[in-house]
């Protein structure tokens, strides 16, 4: 029974129907970041590391890592211009025009980028986001 | 990676490891001499070569006016960058700091884990667990200690590593294990407890899905007074209500329980536990003094809430504005990384989010793109008038709102009036009508004031609102005191707390009425014939205002009234569920954002001022108005706090200690001292906090230097390679291979970690230090 259970995986397609996540714009990425293997099809395991994430109780770096992990698109463990710029995408929903969204993401670079590579690596991004109340309160799902 | 730590531990060489600032110094030398051929070994250092400081700042600044020079190196060919900048020992130094931060942390326990985010391991490669268990391998005790569930590996890896590194322990330790792990469940099963406990968990979840954490913020704030309500309540009923119901000396009156009693007050009520009067001056069953009962839980509630309103304060306090600090600074992170809210579930809510985010950063960019037009003097003028002149009205109706109940409280004409019920309802209604009308009008200037920010205005709104709430309290509780009605009434406590307790029903009905009309009845008129209407929005910061006034009331009433925290508890409990009906069925979010978390530390600070206004009215009371003659605990005395003394005196006999003690305590010179010493620590944290943040700026500026430094190197470094690439073909061939590849034949190249290593080892460590203090040095006299 228990190692039955551990190999059954629900495939994406369900997980992102889920009321929780169905409206979230990165439900792709959190999919794919908690599934073992980058498909975003999970065991319970993986469905069990999501609530713990996201749940209150948990840590603001651990909570900090995963963002870290969501936003970061092309999965090279930096947040590059064009993660932000999908970022941005996913966030207004098509709202901005290009030049407006690569003005947003040279600001964000500007304000965030310490060592001015010209992307985000963990530690500037954990630098920003352990400063913000904001995040705790938003990064966060009632299951 | 592990070699060059091994190598790293053995040769004590710190500097460059810690700080890429050093470590780029020493590669200038290179990067200017520009001869790869000159990396390898016995290439002398020393020779030549060492670039002064002072160029440092003018090639930075040269280099920065043409826009970024890493956008040129990085268009001239992405992979080749990306290669280059992998190995600069900066990337290195991150690897490291997490291996590092990592190894560190197994040892130490977890005290030291929240200060570094090195603890924090994000898996690079892919597969962490198995690194994990190499180096269990190596060291099988590091897991005894190292908490793995601190990491951000899955789950199902977790799982791995402990069924891996289970072992056997000692008998001693196999007992120790087992009762912290019986501790960890039973914390574990109390947790489980609490969270069912919990109220209304779905409909929190419910309102967060359609609204956002907004008006969620409004529904906890609301649980939170529900729940810091209760200790007191507890307190209350176990000390005062349950012995004074033992009493067998009770004398209940024979009115009959009519009904408009539950909203005056007054009749049946009268002789009940609820007000004041009806509490015995005598001892219980022979042993328990109600006097001291009463007058002991009165002091235990408010130190009770006192401590908890102040440790929520500061928590809220040190997230929002001390570590967060700074925080503002990042407009545009804070937008992009934390403008979703990941509780929304409603699609409609959804929709709305983005177009608010849309919103807020396209308003954004147009007052940047604008530019601000400066105002004209004759502008300037203009809105100071126009200012001065609404804060004049605003005061002025404040004012005016003080007279009337003054008048009111005063006026004869109303103790004339036959009947009862309406003698006793103008004051509650008088008072929650103005409290009703007034802030809304006190908004309607707060918009033709045309505030540059929205915050401003919210502030500028919600100040004039409570400084509203409390003159009307103040003129109450001033009117309560001073003397009329201590004459007027047998029994003036009575008196006085069913007065609050009309306050919070009349409050309490108001609520339930503007729920209603402003909002049920709008949405039917929006629904049905006004289609110009719009949905009405939920007010976030009158309501909580509200809510803040009601515990106010609560905190003022629980002395004359023991059981007013019962009747707080109840209305909040009506309160929640009436809110969140409306607030679904009526309501819609808002596009307005409302930074949460920074609104919470400003209530609680209203919670907190008014928290101690209301405190200290009860202490005053308490200590200089007479209690009436006929009726309560304190008959027989001249002041309430007379009891006290009284005490202190009879020590006489028996504990003299004790009353030496308290009267050094409560000499003036002991108070003068404690005040003076707490001044001199204040004063102390301050300049120790004034250090810090200068330190915080220089190190800051420090910083940004060094970046500039590594972009420039990173240029450089760029053109030395590209000359280089021509050359040797034979090792250009392993850029070809997969990035794994690559690092092994290219680890001899500049900017490798064999690289580092080299020059490492070519500079001798007294040069080193020799450098770095003269680097410092200079840059010391730089920033002067």
């Amino acid at each position: 029974m228990k190692s039955g259970t551990k190999n059954v995986k629900v495939p994406y397609s369900t997980i992102e129907k889920m009321v929780e996540l169905k409206e979230n714009p990165f439900c792709k990425n959190i999919c794919e970041v908690f599934s073992e293997d980058g498909s975003g099809d999970m065991t319970f395991d993986d469905f069990l590391d999501m609530c713990s994430v996201f749940s209150e109780a948990a840590p603001r770096d651990i909570k900090a890592a995963y963002a870290f992990k969501i936003y970061d698109f092309d999965h090279d463990n930096y947040l590059s211009k064009s993660d932000l710029e999908r970022t941005l995408t996913s966030l207004t929903g098509d709202g901005l025009i290009r030049d407006e969204i690569t003005f947003v993401v040279s600001k964000v670079l500007e304000e965030a980028d310490l060592d001015d590579d010209g992307m985000l690596s963990y530690i500037e991004f954990e630098h920003v986001i352990s400063r913000s109340p904001d995040f705790i309160s938003t990064f966060h799902i009632r299951f | 990676m592990d070699q060059y730590r091994q190598q790293n531990g053995r040769e004590h060489f710190p500097l460059g490891t810690v700080n890429p600032g050093y470590q780029e110094e020493e590669l200038r030398y290179y990067s200017d001499v520009n001869s790869p051929a000159g990396l390898y070994p016995g290439y002398n250092v020393n020779s030549s070569a060492h670039i002064p400081l002072d160029r440092r700042g003018s090639d930075a600044s040269s280099y920065h006016s043409d826009t970024g020079p890493r956008h040129r190196w990085a268009a001239q060919e992405t992979r080749d960058a990306s290669i280059l900048l992998d190995k600069l020992p900066s990337r290195q130094l991150e690897r490291l700091a997490s291996d590092v931060a990592q190894k560190s942390s197994f040892r130490q326990k977890s005290k030291k884990r929240k200060s570094l985010h090195g603890t924090i391991h994000i898996p690079r490669g892919k597969d962490v667990s198995k690194e994990l268990m190499d180096q269990y391998e190596e060291d099988p005790n590091i897991m005894d200690e190292f908490d793995i569930k601190d990491t951000t590996l899955p789950l199902s890896s977790k799982m791995r590593i402990r069924s891996i590194t289970k072992k056997r322990p000692g008998r001693l330790k196999s007992l120790k294990y087992s009762c912290g792990i019986a501790w960890m469940h039973f914390r574990q099963k109390m947790s489980d407890f609490a969270f069912y406990l919990q109220l209304w968990k779905g409909h929190m979840k419910k309102i967060e899905g359609h609204f956002g954490t907004g008006v969620l913020s409004y529904f906890l704030f609301l649980q939170w007074i529900f729940y810091i309500n209760i200790p007191v309540f507890i307190v209350t009923f176990g000390f005062v209500i349950v012995p004074q119901l033992l009493d067998s000396s009770n004398i209940y009156s024979n009115k009959t329980f009519t009904g408009k009693e539950l909203l005056l007050g007054t009749g049946w009520f009268n002789d009940t536990i609820m007000f004041y009067g009806f509490y015995t001056n005598g001892t219980i069953s022979k042993t328990y003094e109600m006097q001291f009962a009463y007058l002991l839980t009165c002091g235990a509630y408010y130190i009770m809430c006192i401590i908890i309103i102040a440790l929520s304060i500061s928590r809220s306090y040190k997230t929002n504005y001390i570590e967060g600090s700074g925080a503002y600074d990042f407009y545009y992170v804070t937008r992009v990384f934390c403008g979703w809210d990941y509780g929304i579930m409603a699609v409609d809510a959804a929709k709305l989010k983005h177009k608010g985010i849309w919103n807020e950063l396209k308003e954004y960019l147009s007052g940047i793109q604008k530019e601000k037009k400066q105002a004209t003097c004759k502008e300037k003028c203009k809105w100071i008038f126009f200012r001065a002149a609404t804060n004049l009205f605003v005061l002025g109706s404040i004012g005016g709102c003080g007279y009337l109940i003054y008048f009111l409280s005063t006026d004869k004409r109303i103790a004339d009036v036959t009947q009862e019920e309406l003698k006793d309802m103008v004051m509650p209604l008088c008072v929650s009508g103005i409290i009703l009308i007034l802030p809304l009008i006190f908004s309607f200037i707060g918009q033709l004031e045309k505030y540059e920010k929205p915050k401003t205005e919210l502030y500028v709104g919600m100040v004039r609102t409570m400084l509203l709430k409390a003159t009307v309290l103040a003129v109450l509780v001033s009117s309560w005191y001073r003397g009329d009605i201590t004459n007027m009434h047998p029994c003036w406590e009575t008196y006085v707390g069913q007065e609050i307790y009309r306050l919070v029903i009349v409050d309490f009905i108001f609520t339930l009425l503007v729920t209603f009309f402003i909002e049920f009845i709008r949405r039917l008129f929006k629904e049905h014939c006004c289609k110009f209407l719009n949905y009405p929005e939920f007010d976030i910061g009158r309501n909580t205002l509200n809510l803040i006034y009601s515990q106010a009331l609560c905190w003022l009433g629980t002395y004359f009234c023991p059981i007013l925290s019962l009747v707080v508890i109840i209305k909040l409990f009506i309160i929640f569920y009436v809110k969140r009906v409306s607030v679904i069925l009526n309501c819609k979010p808002s596009l307005r954002p409302w930074r949460a978390a920074r609104a919470h530390t400003i209530f609680m600070g209203f919670l907190f001022v008014f928290f101690l206004l209301s405190a200290a009215a009860v202490a005053c009371g308490i200590i200089f108005i007479p209690p009436s003659r006929q009726c309560g605990p304190f008959r027989n005395k001249n002041k309430p706090y007379q009891i006290v003394t009284d005490f202190v005196n009879n020590l006489n006999h028996d504990l003299t200690w004790l009353q030496v003690i308290i009267n050094i305590i409560s000499s003036p010179g002991f108070i003068a001292g404690a005040l003076v010493i707490l001044c001199v620590l204040t004063y102390y944290m301050r300049i120790v906090m004034v250090g810090h943040k200068e330190m915080v700026t220089l190190l800051q500026q420090q910083l940004a230097m060094e970046g500039k430094d590594k972009a420039y190197l990173l240029k450089m470094l760029q053109e030395a390679s590209s000359k280089h690439k021509d050359k040797p073909k034979l090792l250009d061939r392993g850029r070809q291979l997969s990035p794994g590849a690559v690092s092994t034949i290219e680890s001899s190249r500049p900017g490798g970690r064999q690289f580092i290593k080299q020059v490492a080892d070519s500079i001798s460590i007294e040069k080193l230090a020799e450098d770095n203090a003269h680097s410092r040095a200079r840059r010391k006299r730089d920033r002067d």
